[in-house]
Parts: C-alpha cells; structure tokens; sequence
C-alpha cells in the first residue's frame, strides 16, 4: 500500500494576502478537481511558516477547515456525525514532504483515508510589503491509499547537525507591540550555495540508495533558491540529456512552503507527466535541511 | 469506513522527562501585580495555587531541551539512538526572538542533544500538540517507518499571564484564562516494544473547527510579548458536551467499559472543570473507581506539556504503580478533541546520581 496524490491546486492573487485564505482557496479548488466530497478529508496538515498575525493558536489548519467546511463540527444531534483532524507542521520549504511521510503513517494505519495538505506564506501583516521577499501564495495536494504500488516511494530526510542555519525567519522581541504585523529573515551570504550542495548530496544519496536510473527520472521537482537552481542540481545529479524541471521561480518567485506542489501542479496541468513517469521531489531549506522522494505517477 | 489496519509494532511510552524552572509565582502574588485592581479569586475559581515562571535568560527552547535531557536519563536510549525528533509547543522563544518559524525549533533541539540519526519537524497544535506529536509518532512507528522517537515540547507561556496582568479591564476579560498558565518543558520517547504489561490502546483526536475562532494567541498590540484571547464562556457552555458522544463512540469503536480505567489524565485547566470530565467519564465508562491526576495547585496549565509534567510529576513521587491504566483527555483550542488510552509499565524516573546531586546543588 502506497500513497498518491489524487489532485492538487495553487493560488495567487494581488487581492489575497491571507494565509488562511490563500490556502483554503487552494484547498477548494483540490477538493473541486479530486472527485471527493469534503467530509472524505480525514486529515488536514498545514505546512506554512509566514501566517496572518504571527497567529500561536489555534492550528492555521483549524482556521483552514473551517473555512472550507471540512466536517467543522464532529457532533450534530448528540451523535458522531464525521471527523478531521487537523495540525499544522513547520519544517519551512521542506514541509511538505515531512507532511506526506506524516500521512504515509496515518493512511497505512488506517486512522485516515485522505489527507489533505494545505500550505501558504504571507508577510503577517496581510498586506503586500514590496521588501518582503517570498511570494504570497498557497497551495494543496490531496493525497489518497493506493495498492497499485504508485506514489510516493521511500522519503529521506537530511539535516545538518552543526551550529550553521543558513537561514532564520523570526519575530524578534525587540518588535514590542509592532510583534503582530512583523518578521525578520536574516540570510547568510554562502546559504544559497550551501542548501544547494545539501540538496545535491540528499538527492545523490537516494538515487543510489534507492538504485534510481537518472534516465528514468521524467521531472526534477525542487524548492527553487533562484533562476538557476533546478538546472544546477539536474546537471550535478547526471539528470540534464533525460529529465526536465519545473522552474516556479521565474513565474513566481520564492513560494516557500508551496514551491513543490507548485511545481507538480504546474507539471501536470501543462501535461508534462503521463502514467508510471517518475518525478523527483528534492526539497532543501533553513537549517540546514532537506528531503527528497521519488514519486512514480 | 472499515479498513484493514497494519498493527506490527505495538507502542508504549519508554521514556519521560520534564523541567519546571525555580521561580514560584503565587495566584494572589500575580493578582496583586495588576494594573486593574479587580476582585477575583483566581485560586478559588481555578485550584492553582501557584505556577513556575521563567528566569529572564529562559526561553521556549531552554524548556524543552532541559526536558529532554531528562527523558534521556530516564531512558535506556542515547540520543544517537532516536529516529524522530518531533516538537511541540505553541509558544517559539529563543534568545531575543519571540518567535522562530525556521529552522524547525525541532532541529534546533536535535542539535543541542546531539541526535545525529534523527530526522525532525514541529507539530503546532495549542494545548494539543504533545499528545497530536504523540499520535503521529505513534503511526509511523506501527506502520514501521520508524523504531522510536521523542515528542518535546517547551512552554515558556506565562507571556500571556503578563500580558492578562497588564491589560485586564475587568473580571469577565477574555484573558482572564492567561491567569492560568505556567511554564514548563516536557519529552516522552516512544518505541515499538510494548507488550500487554506496558502499550498504547488507542489515540482518537476530532477538531471542531467550526469553533475555531473562540480563542487566540498572538502578539499583543498593547503591551510587548504574547497574549491569549478566549471566549471562555461560549467554549465551555456551548462546545464541551460534545466530549460524551465522541467518548460513547470511542467506547462502542474500542469495547472499553466498566473499570477499565485507574486514572484520568485531562489538560489542566481548572480543578472544578477537572472533576466534571472525571464525573462524564465515570458515567458513560461506567467506571467507578477512576481518580483524576492532577498537579494543577503547584503548576497551573502548562499548555501542551501539562498531562506529561503531571504524569512524570506523579512517577517520579511513584503515586502510579506499575500496570495503571490511565486514559488522556485533551481540549484544546482548534477546538481539538483528544484521548489515548494506555497502560503504563516500567516508566521510571531514575534517582539521581551523587555526582548528578553534587552538580545540581552546586549549579542552583
């Protein structure tokens, strides 16, 4: 038993800047595309780090469900009627793959059928900040059982252990009573380069672990850091003559938590996936972190 | 819908630690401090006597990793050992940030521990995060992706009673609730050894989101740091009876009945609240003898840490003996509906050593 993505949605627009609307628009327009009633979603994981007013709690993922009216109230007449359950996981651009190994457990133990897995990034004030260097945006995937062994294959993880982060994203104390409409990213000068050669040996380590042909790989699906980025890891993996990649970075610029379903969407809707093609989800982030996953359609 | 179920690996908790810091604040103390002078009894409506604050130099992060040393004593694992790292507080603070959303907080404890082996992420669920890390855990290590690994959570939350104490205006506040809370760190490690003398049952959790924008926690514009805003009134009049048909489900989906249980574990909120939730237990188990595990006089809620400070608390007094059977209960904002059912054995708290003594008396 594996698991697979049934559908999946991205939303951008000029006129949303919230992070639970962004992602619960998203969420809609993949339910709308899976086939699904809502009250099928058993599951619900948002994995976005910027949110609305620096928001602690409830879970934005609670936020989300009832927004998009995902069995919000489990009880009707004294009775059971139907349940989700919903959280939010932070592991910043590589969310969603540490979400999906999240509900790989949870399906194949059968606490759920579908797991729905939202995501967006908005300054947490709400409103556009033209310095703000990530991309309003959101995103979902819909992932269901399979038995027909497609799906996601095995996903790893690699994180650094030394004291290098690369990357923060916080809200400072200093902020006093600004605290709710701010947010600080602080980058180190080498981060891009070194997330990349963490990408690079995360993805190099599975393609032998896991015995992966490069020739075999249909699409490179990553977190982009720039306009090079994808290019970059397919040559350095052997992958550039067979595999192509999705850049979401030239069209959108850096949509954090959502860039790899951004890429499979994207993949699909322009039809450059067909049944049994093999996709490779490569993640890297803040952390030192990274994630990567073959994925057969 | 009924599905075939992977059950190989049966879970238990191995291991447990926790960590309050020194300062003691008393309710009358903490009414005294604010700025409305109003005439509430805190410790009258509520049991909590008093509640553990944080030094100036502690933060979120402090809490959880002093927690999580302390669960590795008490374990048979070292930190190479773990798998998974999940974290899980509603609270982020480190050093002079307030809040920090990447790195994970999880990877920042997997540095500080050393679990080179471990791959890691942050659960975020209010009060419920501890037992939601609990559940994921729990699945992935029956499904066999893992062996074991270690929920952490730290709470450096009386930011909100601060935050109470500055800005009530008057007795019926929707931050009154923020009086309540007290800081504490926690960590559970879980493995796939359990047998019938020691094994997780069963872990159910419902959100009802519909009720999801009854309570906030977000920074303040009044005053600097956190602050929690809650209808507590429409929470508890209008959202809580729904916890007798999810337990009658959980009772007809699990056959649990009768004197099943020895204790109940529920978030600590208030003693009187406390007492309700054991009295609808008692009922609708129809289990007469259950008593209820509480250190909400000394420790007030302690948000997603406070039934495994409470748990600990109780082993390391040894006031639960080897075979307990002790059901979770959670509410939480989402609004999160949660319970696990567990029967307890062979979870020690290991005395300390002369030297670990020596140190300790010689740091305080």
């Amino acid at each position: 038993m594996g698991i697979v993505i049934k559908s999946s949605a991205i939303c951008v627009d000029p006129e949303s800047n919230s992070a639970v609307e962004l992602a619960a628009r998203a969420g809609e327009e993949c339910m709308a595309n899976s086939g699904l009633r809502r009250e099928e979603v058993d599951l619900l994981i948002f994995t976005g780090v910027f949110r609305d007013d620096n928001i602690v709690e409830p879970a934005i993922a609670a936020l989300v469900q009832k927004r998009m009216g995902l069995n919000t109230d489990p009880v009707s007449d004294g009775n059971v009627i139907g349940t989700t359950f919903s959280f939010d996981l932070i592991k910043g651009r590589c969310g969603f793959l540490y979400a999906a190994k999240v509900a790989q457990g949870m399906i194949e133990n059968g606490r759920a059928a579908h797991a729905l897995i939202v995501s967006s990034d908005v300054h947490p004030s709400c409103k556009y900040h033209p310095e703000f260097p990530i991309t309003h945006s959101g995103a979902a995937a819909l992932l269901s059982r399979t038995e027909n062994g497609r799906g996601f294959q095995k996903i790893i993880f690699n994180s650094t252990t030394d004291s290098y982060t690369g990357e923060i994203v916080y809200v400072g104390e200093n902020e006093g009573t600004k605290a709710r409409k701010a947010i600080t990213i602080e980058r180190e000068k080498d981060y891009i380069l070194r997330a990349g050669d963490l990408a690079r040996k995360t993805a190099k380590k599975y393609v032998q672990g896991e015995s992966v042909n490069p020739r075999n790989v249909k699409l490179l699906i990553t977190t982009p850091h720039g306009k090079s980025w994808e290019k970059d890891l397919s040559r350095s993996l052997g992958m550039n003559h067979y595999t192509k990649s999705v850049n979401i970075y030239k069209k959108y610029g850096d949509t954090y938590s959502s860039a790899l379903i951004f890429g499979y969407f994207h993949a699909v809707r322009d039809e450059k996936l067909k049944e049994q093609d093999e996709v490779l989800f490569v993640a890297a982030g803040a952390g030192l972190s990274s994630a990567c996953c073959r994925y057969i359609v | 819908m009924e599905m075939q179920i992977r059950n190989e690996n049966r879970v238990r908790f191995e291991s447990i630690g926790a960590y309050v810091p020194e300062k003691i604040v008393s309710s009358e103390d903490l009414i005294n401090r604010m700025k409305m002078k109003i005439d509430v009894d805190v410790e009258r409506i509520t049991g909590i006597k008093y509640r553990r604050c944080v030094s100036p130099s502690e933060k979120s992060f402090n809490l959880a990793l002093n927690a999580a040393h302390e669960c590795l004593r008490n374990s048979r694992y070292t930190a190479v050992d773990i798998d998974v790292i999940i974290y899980t507080s509603i609270t982020r603070s480190v050093d002079d940030k307030m809040l920090q959303y990447d790195p994970a907080m999880s990877q920042m404890i997997k540095k500080a521990i050393g679990a080179d082996r471990a791959f890691e992420f942050d659960i975020v669920n209010a009060c419920a995060g501890m037992l939601s890390g609990v559940y994921i855990l729990e699945s992935m290590i029956r499904s066999g992706a893992v062996k074991n690994g270690m929920v952490v959570s730290g709470e450096y939350i009386t930011t909100i009673a601060d935050r109470a104490v500055d800005e009530i205006s008057e007795p019926l506040d929707p931050q009154f609730a923020s009086l309540t809370v007290g800081d504490a760190g926690a960590a559970v490690i879980l493995d796939g050894d359990g047998d019938d003398s020691a094994c997780i049952d069963f872990i159910e959790f419902a959100t009802a989101a519909e009720f999801s924008e009854l309570a906030y926690g977000l920074p303040s514009e009044k005053t600097a740091g956190l602050q929690m805003v809650a209808d507590s009134k429409a929470i508890h009049m209008e959202v809580l009876g729904r916890v007798v048909p999810l337990l009658q489900a959980i009772r007809e989906k699990y056959n649990v009945d009768g004197d099943d249980y020895d204790y109940v574990l529920p978030h600590q909120t208030a003693l009187k609240i406390m007492e309700v939730g054991r009295q609808i237990l008692a009922q609708h188990f129809r289990t007469t003898r259950v008593a209820t595990l509480t250190r909400i006089q000394d420790f007030g809620n302690t948000a997603s840490t406070s039934h495994f400070l409470v748990l600990y608390d109780h082993l390391k007094e040894k006031n639960i003996p080897d075979g307990s059977k002790i059901i979770f209960f959670v509410f939480a904002s989402g609004i999160q509906f949660g319970f696990l059912s567990t029967k307890i054995g062979g979870l020690k708290i290991k005395e300390l050593e002369n030297d670990e003594l020596e140190l300790t008396e010689w740091a305080s």
